[in-house]
């Protein structure tokens, strides 16, 4: 884009919003503009930006600014890709009873971060129905984690609270799916309402992992440490957030990174994409009864996880990543290999992949189930390959080129069925353009240190940082304090992906069920312990979670 | 009806050896399994390592527990009462035996399908009514392809069966009965019963310890058989006579086993309102050709 394109399209955003709020501030830094409304504007604006000017619902957050500047502030990040730009939207809230309108109605997106922004920061949303979401259900009801005056060691103790499970009148049985369940490979609940074997209606029950690291990341850690912290969100593609959580703070702190340290980035946030990629295909494999794509699947991810252990020291978890660079290197010798390993990989793979879709039933069962219609896929902001899947052709290494994505060429595979086979269809074809990037970084790979020199970080500082995950767009939005972040706010690809669930499992078959949800590659961690007890006919849930103690 | 010590003696040694090779051969197919997905897989005995450690473990107090252990075992009763009066009908004329044959089969697949209605868990009862429907299907192509049998050939004992000539619609009538078996079998990609990670389960999520023991031998006593019938329909004719026809329908069987395993290995699993239309179709392209191999062979 060039710079006369950019100012055009800021304008744009600029002048529609001082048409609807004349005293609106404004900042342009990075990528990113920062807009300031008061809350009585807030939709409007949020109208304008997300029908008039086509953009989509990255996150919204709340944050306790009351040491800072004497308020609760609630930020809605939106996303503009065919132009590359992030909209901050902030709205300042009462520091003693912060109210907001809901912008739910107008982008259904909103959802779930306005409900965890009311468990974390207490921040109370008006034309909504509102719920708890993120924290456990015994969690007391005035404690918000999230607010600054909360310590982050804080151990309230649990009471159980009833819950009654109550489905829909047109459902002939319950069928009651997780939190542990052959089907889910991580904890989560799913309650599918069917009649004979079609499903009609799903309720979805999630968060049992909530650990509470936003907090410890601006209560504990230094700037440095953070970035490990980071890497353990997930257990498949932790790299996407230990480098989305570093770019955070270089954006923020205007840190010059060496080219070298974003190619390394980039070859490991590629490796990691091909290994959860294959993992997924053989999962998918697996769920459709075809246990020999399955396991030909994890082989030829071994060679993958091997190589990922030769140039990070690590299979999984690698550690390489700090703000201002990385750890290890890459020499001559491992670029070699790495080569080698490339070759062999896309050879058993491209035959792999060919035996795979000549199977009828993968390709039978996969076609026309889990279906999400691009308009839903719009509205719920889904990501990565979820969204791909269903025809949005989105995907932030293109669309907002960060680590040395802006160096390679590759195509970003969409398909506009939104069924189960376009899902796997856009991982499959990732794959390989995924082999063709690291080769193209391999091959360019500049020289030079991999780490920024003498960097200083300074305080309030802002900035959004996305990186594609395997599973979607990941967002780290960061506000720089003392010694570490102010505000951390991390949102996963699935948190944004789940919702679209109900859109794709209503009316599916129960025997697509698992696969539908899987499509979406969920991911959640596993730390999390949940009791139930009977008492008279309604069944009582407890969860135990952050900074509980077990009963 | 007679019965001479060679052949008693030859039901007991096959029978006994039947009852032996089942979990090894199950061994085998895992074995099979494994080299096709590049694995080394369990060693030859470890089918019989899993029952006899299921034996072991502590017996589980189940939900309804009478209906479910009778039936548990009306089904293992009937699994090894049905080979074994294969393989006696096969050496000792019997009268309507291939009747007979029916209606054990029909017994035994009826239990099959019955036992996990009687429990009262939801998984393992939207197994049971997927295996229903397959299950419909199948046994009633089973009985269409034996009264078939027993019509073309104008047979209604096993043991005449070497005896008869083998016309093209017969054989097409074997092939029938090889599918009916591999489908009985519960193998890819008719597995809908048993597929767990697709929230269904069938029985074996409600059992444990000795009474998944039972089960499972007596499912592999089941899947020998719907494995034999097809083997000795099919090479009976080729023999001229029944001793021969039993001993190469026993050699054939290690060898069927395998095919099956490797088949399966190859196959994703079907869908509930997939898998018995796909069946019909098939069954009723075979069901045609052979009537018209029938008529113009006649």
């Amino acid at each position: 884009m060039t710079k006369k394109s950019l100012d055009h399209v800021l304008k744009e955003y600029i002048d529609g919003i001082k048409s609807i709020y004349p005293k609106a501030d404004y900042l342009f830094s990075n990528d990113t503009l920062f807009i300031v409304v008061p809350k009585e504007k807030l939709r409007d604006v949020t109208e304008f930006i997300h029908n008039k000017m086509d953009c989509y619902l990255r996150t919204c957050l709340g944050s306790d600014e009351r040491p800072l500047l004497g308020h609760f502030a609630l930020y809605h990040i939106f996303g503009d890709d065919r132009n590359g730009l992030n909209i901050v939207v902030k709205t300042y809230l009462d520091p003693k009873k912060p109210v907001a309108p809901t912008i739910m109605d107008i982008v259904p997106a909103a959802d779930w971060c306005e409900m965890e922004a009311r468990d974390l920061l207490g921040i109370e949303f008006e034309g909504r129905k509102q719920y708890r979401l993120v924290l456990p259900v015994g969690w007391p009801d005035n404690l918000h984690p999230l607010r600054k005056d909360v310590p982050y060691n804080i151990r309230p103790r649990p009471s159980a609270v009833g819950e009654r499970i109550t489905p829909p009148k047109t459902a002939t049985a319950t069928i009651p799916v997780g939190p542990y369940h052959p089907a889910l490979h991580e904890p989560e609940y799913f309650e599918l309402y069917v009649e004979g074997e079609t499903v009609v209606d799903v309720k979805y029950r999630g968060f049992h992992v909530h650990r509470g690291i936003e907090k410890l990341g601006e209560s504990r850690m230094n700037y440095q440490q953070v970035n490990f912290l980071a890497e353990r969100i997930c257990g498949i593609c932790g790299f996407v957030h230990s480098t989305c959580y570093a770019q955070a703070v270089e954006k923020a702190a205007k840190i010059d990174v060496p080219e070298r340290a974003k190619f390394i980035r980039s070859i490991v946030l590629e490796i990691e994409r091909i290994h959860s990629h294959l993992l997924w295909i053989g999962v998918a494999a697996h769920l459709l009864g075809y246990d020999t794509g399955f396991m030909h699947a994890w082989r030829i991810r071994e060679h993958i996880m091997v190589l990922a252990e030769f140039l990070t020291g690590s299979r999984k978890t690698y550690g390489i990543n700090l703000v201002g660079g990385v750890r290890r290197d890459i020499n001559e010798d491992k670029k070699k290999q790495a080569i080698e390993v490339l070759d062999k990989v896309e050879k058993d793979y491209m035959e792999y992949l060919k035996a795979l879709l000549a199977v009828p039933e993968v390709k039978k069962r996969a076609t026309e189930t889990g279906i999400l219609p691009k308009e839903d896929a719009r509205k719920l902001s889904v990501v990565g390959p979820t969204a791909r899947g269903s025809g949005l052709d989105r995907d932030v290494r293109r669309d907002v080129p960060y680590a040395a994505y802006n160096y390679v060429d590759f195509n970003v595979p969409v398909y506009d069925s939104g069924d189960n086979l376009a899902r796997l269809l856009v991982r499959a074809d990732e794959v390989i353009e995924s082999i063709k990037i690291i080769r193209q970084l391999l091959d360019q790979l500049p020289k030079g240190p991999i780490m920024a020199e003498d960097f200083e970080i300074p305080e309030n500082r802002a900035a959004v940082s996305l990186a594609e995950a395997p599973r979607g767009e990941d967002i780290h939005y960061i506000i720089t304090g003392d010694g570490r972040p102010y505000r951390w706010k991390v949102r996963a690809p699935t948190y944004q992906n789940i919702p679209a669930l109900k859109v794709m499992l209503k009316g599916a078959p129960l025997a697509d069920a698992p696969l539908t949800i899987a499509s979406i590659d969920p991911c959640f961690s596993c730390t999390d312990r949940i009791y139930v007890i009977n008492e008279t006919s309604a069944r009582k849930i407890v969860r135990i979670g952050i900074g509980l103690c077990p009963g | 009806m007679s019965l001479d010590f060679i052949n008693a003696g030859l039901v007991l040694s096959s029978i006994t050896t039947l009852l032996f090779i089942v979990p090894i051969l199950d061994s085998i197919e895992r074995k099979v399994k494994a080299a096709i997905h590049s694995r080394i897989g369990p060693p030859i005995l470890q089918t019989w390592y899993d029952i006899r450690k299921l034996f072991a473990k502590k017996l589980s107090v189940i939900p309804n527990p009478f209906h479910v252990v009778f039936f548990l075992f009306l089904y293992m009763m009937l699994s090894i009462m049905s080979i074994t009066y294969f393989i006696t009908a096969v050496l000792v004329p019997m009268w309507n035996s291939i009747m007979v044959l029916i209606i054990l089969i029909t017994i035994l697949q009826t239990t099959f399908i019955v036992l996990p209605f009687v429990t009262s868990n939801p998984f393992a009862i939207i197994g049971a009514t997927r295996e229903v429907l397959l299950v419909l299907v199948n046994e009633i192509v089973f009985f269409i392809a034996m009264a078939l049998l027993i019509f073309f050939s104008g047979e209604t004992y096993l043991s005449s069966l070497p005896y008869i000539h083998p016309t093209p619609a017969y054989l097409i009538l074997a092939a029938i009965l090889f599918i009916v078996g591999y489908v009985s079998c519960g193998r890819q990609p008719f597995d809908i019963a048993e597929a767990e990670p697709e929230i269904a389960s069938g029985i074996l999520v409600e059992l444990t310890g000795p009474l998944l023991g039972v089960f499972v031998y007596a499912n592999l006593v089941r899947r020998a058989l719907f494995k034999l019938i097809p083997v000795y329909v099919l090479i009976a004719p080729f023999t001229g006579s029944n001793m021969y026809a039993l001993i190469t329908s026993l050699i054939i069987l290690p060898i069927l086993w395998v095919i099956y395993a490797g088949l399966a290995a190859l196959f994703g699993r079907s869908r509930v309102d997939i898998a018995p239309v796909s069946l019909l179709k098939l069954y009723s392209i075979l069901f045609s050709i052979t009537i018209i191999l029938y008529l113009v062979f006649k």
